[in-house]
């Protein structure tokens, strides 16, 4: 069984109008999030929604951080997980603690730790209806040629196999192929 | 075949230890690791029959021996985790006086037992 995958280069933006004292309108676009999105059939069912995001709050604050993640009323419940490393990067939310950790295996935290070392780029992951969702913040335009340079540089070609791979190689980072579980 | 009849002897029994009537959570404890092992012997003992092996039907029982073993680790660490929250309380100010006056003592952690914790050895599992 192999794993179906869906990965796009995204930039979302919402956009605000507003008006000055001389009704003049200035319209804005904010970015969201623009990068690599990958979404992936996850290797086990679950019906509730976790979340993995990078941990700004405790590397500042330490575990005081985790008492303001605590009362984030915006998110799910926080989930506090055994791996150390694991929690010093990233802070996980869950509509359920004993379906995230089913999620959250100890191996797919490691995994997880090691996948983060690879792309640099801080990660957002989202499970959600037995899906997995990475978003991969990065500035430049993936999978597009360049219009007013050579197309013929080998750099840049490489570049796109890197990106390529990358994207490919979550599958395999992760482990998604493995199907030991009851979803097949 | 003596000591498979055993062992599929032993799991229906175990089992009906578990779910007949109301139990300490030390034997339950012990019970689970009781089933564990006797699985375990199941497993290896189908290790001699190549046939049943690939049926979907016993693919399918492994599916779900793995499923309900990953179900149960997550209930577990989940467990510990709102205990080690709890026994944190328990023990700090200012919310340690509360506890102190409502007598909450501190809870035990779901705990590996020491037989768990030795590498399983194939050899002996194979040898029983």
């Amino acid at each position: 069984m192999k794993t179906a995958v869906r990965f796009s280069e995204v930039h979302a933006e919402y956009k605000t109008t507003t008006r000055d004292s001389r009704r003049r309108t200035r319209t804005q676009w904010h970015t969201i999030f623009k990068g690599l999105f990958f979404i992936a059939d996850f290797n086990k069912h679950f019906s509730g929604r976790t979340v993995v995001l990078p941990d700004t709050a405790e590397r500042f604050f330490g575990r005081f951080g985790q008492t303001l993640q605590n009362m984030n009323l915006t998110r799910a419940e926080l989930i506090k997980l055994e791996d150390p490393e694991f929690e010093r990067q990233f802070v996980v939310y869950g509509t359920n603690q004993v379906e995230s950790r089913y999620i959250l295996s100890t191996s797919l935290m490691q995994r997880i730790l090691e996948f983060q070392k690879e792309v640099e780029a801080p990660l957002h992951i989202a499970f959600v209806a037995s899906s997995i969702y990475i978003a991969i913040a990065t500035r430049k335009n993936m999978f597009e040629p360049r219009i007013i340079r050579t197309i013929l540089d080998i750099g840049l070609i490489q570049e796109y196999v890197e990106d390529l791979q990358l994207a490919m190689g979550i599958v395999e980072d992760l482990n998604l192929n493995t199907r030991i579980w009851t979803k097949v | 075949m003596q000591h498979e009849a055993g062992v599929l002897k032993e799991v229906p029994e175990l089992r009906a230890r578990a779910i007949g009537g109301p139990i300490s959570s030390d034997d339950a404890v012990e019970l689970n690791n009781q089933i564990g092992r006797a699985l375990g012997g199941i497993m290896v003992a189908v290790e001699r029959y190549p046939d049943l092996k690939a049926t979907e039907n016993f693919q399918q029982l492994q599916r779900s021996l793995n499923e309900v073993e990953e179900q149960i680790s997550a209930a577990r660490r989940a467990f510990n985790a709102s205990v080690t929250d709890y026994n944190n309380a328990v023990e700090m100010f200012p919310t340690n006086m509360v506890a102190a006056m409502m007598s909450y003592r501190r809870r035990h952690l779901f705990e590996i037992p020491d037989a768990e914790r030795e590498a399983p050895s194939v050899k002996e599992l194979f040898a029983q």
